[in-house]
């Protein structure tokens, strides 16, 4: 699991939200935004981490059980997906 | 070339149709100074909106002329959002809406019931300056033709949804920053993403920002009202 590149995390008032580089916006025209669990979910792709790496981050910042981990990264996987921004 | 002074700021531009220059007069300036923005109103690109969108070419020119102002304004703290603009003693009420939800209803329905004015109903400039949030009429107001010169503090700025009763609605952070990312004109280049987010951070911890679903009641304005003071509780 891989985000295209052209990407970029951007922060406001605790929030987050995509913004599209260079020509990236030419494959991206919508908007996303996320919360905090949302941006480690990020951060950690950003990295190259695994589900499974990913899982156990979140599980340890947020001291939830990794059943409920998972579950978030899913969802956040699916939100990127229909939103086009992720390969592979 | 003309100067007009909109938001505070020095604008040049040379509006050939009355679309655009007749909603522009009041903004119209004496001043001989050298403007901070210029709006370059292309003949050429005009043509190829009228084109693209079946537009008349007047109109293509106020919704160039529009654009160019959303895209130059974001380097001077500022951005133009999509909303009503009511002004009530030296504050702003903002009342933002999908078109045809009702924000210039409801712009209505407060000034009928408290008083004030609407200073612009479709695209007001909101504006940080000396650390305070402002709104500015601009002259891109739709067909309402609401466009004064003037401005204030921004109070409260509310998204406003139709519903039977009158309520309000607190949002995160995150909703806040999606609806406010969603009323306005997004750019392209990421300098000016930037300028943009940073803004919309300073916008977000200085500003009260509600949701309010609302009939078209006079009802509906005192909620706000109340809500805007502190003193409204669902």
């Amino acid at each position: 699991m891989k985000i295209k590149s052209g990407f970029v995390l951007r922060q406001a008032a605790g929030s987050y939200i995509i913004v599209p580089t260079g020509n990236a916006h030419l494959d991206f025209n919508g908007m996303i935004t996320f919360n905090a669990t949302g941006a480690l979910i990020w951060k950690a792709l950003e990295e190259g981490l695994d589900k499974a790496q990913t899982v156990q981050r979140l599980a340890d910042v947020y001291s939830v059980d990794e059943k409920t981990a998972e579950a978030d990264i899913e969802e956040f996987y699916q939100k990127l997906r229909e939103a086009g921004l992720l390969e592979g | 070339m003309a100067v007009y002074r909109i938001g505070g700021l020095y604008v040049d531009m040379a509006p050939e149709y009355e679309e655009l220059a007749v909603r522009a007069l009041p903004f119209l300036c004496e001043d001989k100074v050298r403007a901070d923005i210029s709006l370059v109103l292309d003949k050429g690109e005009i043509q190829r909106r009228a084109d693209r969108y079946g537009f008349t070419i007047p109109l293509a020119e106020y919704q160039l002329s529009c654009e160019l102002f959303c895209k130059e304004v974001l380097r001077y703290n500022a951005f133009v959002l999509h909303a009503s603009a009511a002004l009530l003693g030296d504050k702003v009420y903002m009342f933002s809406a999908p078109s045809g939800v009702g924000k210039s209803t409801h712009a209505a329905i407060w000034k009928r019931c408290l008083g004030g004015r609407v200073i612009n109903d479709d695209k007001p400039l909101i504006r940080l300056v000396d650390g305070v949030f402002h709104a500015y009429g601009t002259p891109w107001c739709g067909s309402g033709f609401e466009r004064l010169n003037e401005q204030g503090v921004v109070q409260t700025l509310f998204f406003i949804k139709r519903a039977a009763q009158n309520k309000i609605i607190r949002f995160d952070s995150e909703k806040a920053l999606y609806l406010l990312l969603e009323s306005m004109y997004r750019p392209l280049e990421s300098t000016n993403m930037d300028a943009l987010i940073s803004t919309l951070d300073s916008f977000l911890a200085k500003v009260t920002i509600l949701g309010l679903e609302c009939n078209m009641e006079d009802e509906a304005a005192a909620v706000a009202f109340a809500a805007a003071e502190g003193i409204y509780e669902n």
